[in-house]
């Protein structure tokens, strides 16, 4: 785990939190949207929030298949989840929201694991993959000092 | 996408409210799916508890193939910065468990539609969302092999239970 790893999960938590919000501050200026009224989708999409939103959305899957790329699943998901914990304490601190005692156990709880599964490794390394490596490096010396593999 | 657990009183029959999140929004649009929450009023129980574990099951197939994509795409970073970035994304989209991974995360998307038309959105979302936790460590240990250690087991029981509580 380097600077930039951190920083990728730091983006997969932050762009699903920014874009959800987004999309919802957005969809409350649009209203509903009838199954009758299906084209109205189409203007709920020209709204400015809904873009960014969406565009947010895209930026949180991007990270997170950039995440998924070098860090296990049970690694990335437990990882990621402060986002919740982050919306909560937006909706105290920002919204002014009440926050239930049931509920502060709940960010406790979530924290907690997040805390656990950091501590860890991010990657399970497998034999097959690190002797797949292993061949990868030693045809590489083997190209770099001009012997035939 | 995080699901959002968060509680939102029953607004009035025709009365859209104002969506506070994306569930309230989903809960109203999915209503347009018309007479199925009739024609299921006496099983309500079970089409909701149907249609969560379609949810769990859908985002856990998605989430699991995503996973064995990318790692058959290697590491993004280490790739964009040897093969440049144009690579990477050609090696991503020539990936055909990526794209279903997609369809998984698409159906995962609709079943929460049908979920909330039956149930509760304060019980929908963060049953699927922990369910989830918990199935993706299952179906991590058992299809991608990942050591899930018991330092992973509490963390995601931790989060399941955490983002449960939230709800509340």
């Amino acid at each position: 785990m380097n600077f930039r790893k951190y920083l990728v999960l730091a983006g997969v938590t932050m762009f699903a939190v920014a874009g959800d919000s987004m999309l919802s501050h957005g969809m409350k200026q649009v209203g509903s949207i009838s199954i009758h009224h299906l084209s109205s989708v189409f203007s709920a999409v020209a709204n400015p929030w809904v873009t960014i939103g969406i565009l947010f959305l895209l930026g949180f899957f991007a990270t997170y298949t950039n995440a998924l790329s070098w860090a296990d699943l049970t690694y990335v998901m437990p990882a990621t989840a402060l986002g919740y914990v982050l919306l909560a304490l937006v909706a105290r601190f920002v919204l002014h929201e009440h926050i239930s005692p049931m509920r502060w156990v709940g960010i406790a709880l979530i924290t907690a694991g997040v805390g656990f599964v950091a501590g860890g490794p991010a990657l399970t390394e497998h034999p097959l993959g690190e002797a797949a490596k292993l061949a990868e490096k030693t045809q590489a010396a083997a190209v770099a000092t001009g012997v035939e593999s | 996408m995080l699901l959002r657990a968060k509680a939102c009183p029953e607004p009035a029959e025709g009365d859209p409210g104002e969506p506070r999140d994306v569930s309230r929004f989903l809960r109203h649009y999915s209503r347009a799916f018309g007479s199925l929450p009739y024609r299921c009023a006496t099983m309500k129980d079970f089409c909701t508890w149907s249609a969560i574990f379609a949810i769990v099951f859908a985002s856990v197939v998605g989430d699991v193939l995503l996973s064995h994509a990318m790692k058959q795409v290697g590491d993004v970073g280490d790739l964009r910065r040897r093969a440049g970035l144009a690579t990477v994304i050609a090696r991503t989209l020539s990936n055909s468990n990526f794209f279903f991974a997609l369809a998984s995360m698409a159906a995962s998307f609709f079943s929460l539609l049908f979920a909330l038309s039956w149930g509760d959105v304060s019980l929908v979302a963060p049953a699927a969302a922990s369910l989830t936790f918990i199935a993706n460590a299952f179906a991590a240990k058992i299809f991608l092999h990942e050591r899930v250690d018991r330092r992973r087991w509490i963390a995601a029981s931790l989060v399941a239970a955490g983002v449960a509580l939230l709800a509340g």
